[in-house]
């Protein structure tokens, strides 16, 4: 089907340049300019095909077609595809020649210049996949280290009061939990690089997927005043329950990071024009000028050195991003004016009457 | 009469099998370890334990190939065990029969509360014997009336949400998929949508939970199922 297309609209384009170039050629002979000089009017149309189609075909048979147009009407005897004069013969041949040349090195030269970008696009990954691994193994090594440290001083827990073993067995599941979600979140990266193939989009009920978000956030609820708004009807969206899930948990642990124990935390979810908002607001300390325009770039982070002792290779709001433009919604975030940050993302839903029936 | 409890655990991890070992043995109860397919099988029929914690990735087979050698001939509980990757077969395992299922990593906690779940249900197996009146928290269910009250405030449902509330009871602590309950409910789960079942279930609960984005008894798997805690 496109394909089809496509030729069409190169015939379409060849044709419009060749008349053009027999439209400046009539011009040009009534001044009283040569016909060598007019052969190369169709040179430079014969150039312009190749550029604006793909492929040698195009260049080729413009060329030919040229020849014959000239033949027709520029040489002697006009109106007729005879030849009389030698001359034109070589003329004709030789521009044959440079118009083949000429259109089959365009083409190479594209074809080049393709391969160089690609190489380009390539090599863009290729930098992002080991800024990504970097980062991944550095962030990783620093739990790893204290998970170590602590088992160390576990181990001969001679001198150690229970009060003390507590603390460092609370410390390694503390670290412990920090890399499971990070792994969470790269597997969530890997699955949205490899392509939208493998989210599975279900209709999923808001409310499930919000509940199962903040069971998953540790201290949300208890160490936190966490409210959730829901619509009066039910709001069904076609999603990947699990991707979601992870965007809503990724924003709420943002959320619980930059702000203080007793702070609040709502989710609020509206429904307009065949769209739900989810509207995840704190009262923290909000976002930062400087990373304002980046927030949703990988490896975009601010350690403030909050006592939790949080840190994160900023991949949670890249995988936010990521997730909710592969369902074809979108995500913001902004500050409030009251102070804390506010991010706000929709997808495409519907409300359901819930009647049981 | 030795009334000590056993566990057969499936695991072929030596970290994993040493935390689970050394919880249960806290916990008092018996176990015995099989680190693959086959040895799972010969302590399985050796054994007869009264409960089974399943690995789905073993070295030498897949764990649901042990899940349909034991249904083939005992309904005791069996508890999946799973990684993330392994979501697909996960579900597959519910399908089989598997009672439940904990996804690594898992805190030994609540492994141990799913255990406790599994054998009371292998109580009410034993002495069955429908009961007429359920009352769980603040739910109340009587069978008899067709009644169903929330804090003694008698809550309306429609047929559909009533038979889909008994068949959650009738399983109450194991996880049922999609599939099973589509197939309960309306005889089969060809040509209707899952995502009605989610809406009947988000409906549902908002009727008998006090707060229904923190369910106290209809709980949501995403992506797999839902279950009813008592």
């Amino acid at each position: 089907m496109n394909k089809k297309r496509d030729i069409l609209k190169y015939i379409i384009r060849s044709a419009a340049i060749l008349t053009a170039a027999s439209g400046v050629s009539v011009v040009l002979k009534r001044t009283g300019i040569g016909k060598e000089n007019i052969l190369m009017v169709y040179i430079v149309g014969v150039l312009l095909i190749t550029v604006c189609t793909s492929g040698y075909f195009y260049g080729a048979a413009g060329a030919v077609i040229s020849v014959l147009v000239f033949n027709y009407f520029f040489t002697v005897p006009l109106h007729t595809f005879a030849i009389m004069n030698q001359n034109d013969v070589v003329l004709m041949a030789f521009f044959l020649m440079t118009a083949f040349i000429a259109s089959s090195l365009t083409v190479r030269f594209r074809t080049q210049m393709k391969i160089a970008e690609d190489t380009k696009a390539q090599m863009e990954r290729e930098r992002l996949k080991s800024s990504l691994l970097r980062s991944i193994s550095h962030d990783f090594r620093t739990p790893l280290t204290g998970i170590l440290g602590d088992c160390g001083l576990l181990s001969d827990a001679g001198e150690l009061d229970t009060e003390t073993r507590k603390e460092l067995a609370g410390d390694i599941q503390e670290q412990a939990v920090w890399l499971m979600k990070m792994v969470e979140n790269i597997l969530s990266m890997t699955k949205i690089d490899s392509g939208q193939f493998y989210i599975k989009k279900q209709p999923e009920v808001v409310d499930d997927i919000i509940y199962e978000a903040a069971t998953h956030v540790i201290g949300l609820r208890d160490k936190r005043r966490f409210e959730v708004y829901l619509p009066e009807e039910l709001v069904v969206a076609p999603m990947d329950g699990k991707m979601m899930v992870q965007v809503l948990i990724n924003l709420l642990d943002n959320a619980l990071k930059h702000t203080n124990e007793g702070g609040c935390i709502t989710v609020t979810v509206t429904f307009a024009e065949q769209k739900v908002y989810f509207c995840v607001e704190d009262d923290g300390d909000g976002i930062a000028e400087e990373v304002k325009s980046q927030v949703f770039d990988e490896f975009v982070s601010r350690s403030d050195g909050k006592e939790d002792g949080q840190r994160g290779i900023g991949l949670g709001l890249a995988i936010c991003k990521a997730v909710v433009e592969a369902h074809g919604g979108q995500i913001y975030a902004e500050n409030r004016e009251e102070g804390g940050a506010r991010f706000v993302f929709w997808l495409n839903a519907e409300q359901v009457e819930a009647d049981g029936r | 009469m030795d009334d000590k409890k056993y566990i057969l655990i499936v695991e072929d991890d030596k970290y994993i099998i040493n935390f689970i070992s050394m919880s249960l043995k806290k916990e008092n109860y018996g176990y015995y370890v099989a680190k693959s397919v086959e040895e799972a099988l010969s302590l399985f029929y050796a054994n007869r334990p009264d409960i089974v914690i399943l690995d789905l990735g073993l070295p030498d087979g897949d764990g649901i190939e042990v899940l349909r050698t034991i249904r083939e001939i005992s309904q005791i509980p069996v508890i999946v065990v799973s990684a993330r990757q392994e979501e697909q077969q996960k579900i597959q395992a519910l399908d089989m029969g598997a009672d439940d299922y904990v996804t690594k990593p898992f805190y030994m906690g609540e492994l141990l509360a799913r255990i406790r779940v599994g054998l009371r249900k292998s109580l009410i197996i034993q002495n069955e014997n429908p009961e007429k009146v359920y009352q769980f928290d603040y739910l109340c269910v009587d069978r008899e009336k067709h009644l169903v009250t929330v804090d003694e405030k008698e809550i309306h449902l429609t047929p559909m949400e009533y038979k889909i509330l008994n068949l959650l009871i009738d399983n109450r602590g194991k996880v049922l998929t999609h599939n099973y309950i589509l197939s309960e409910i309306w005889g089969s789960s060809q040509g209707v949508e899952s995502g009605n079942l989610r809406v009947f279930m988000a409906a549902l609960r908002r009727k008998i939970e006090k707060e229904p984005t923190n369910p106290r008894f209809i709980l949501t798997e995403v992506g797999v199922g839902y279950r009813f805690k008592e």
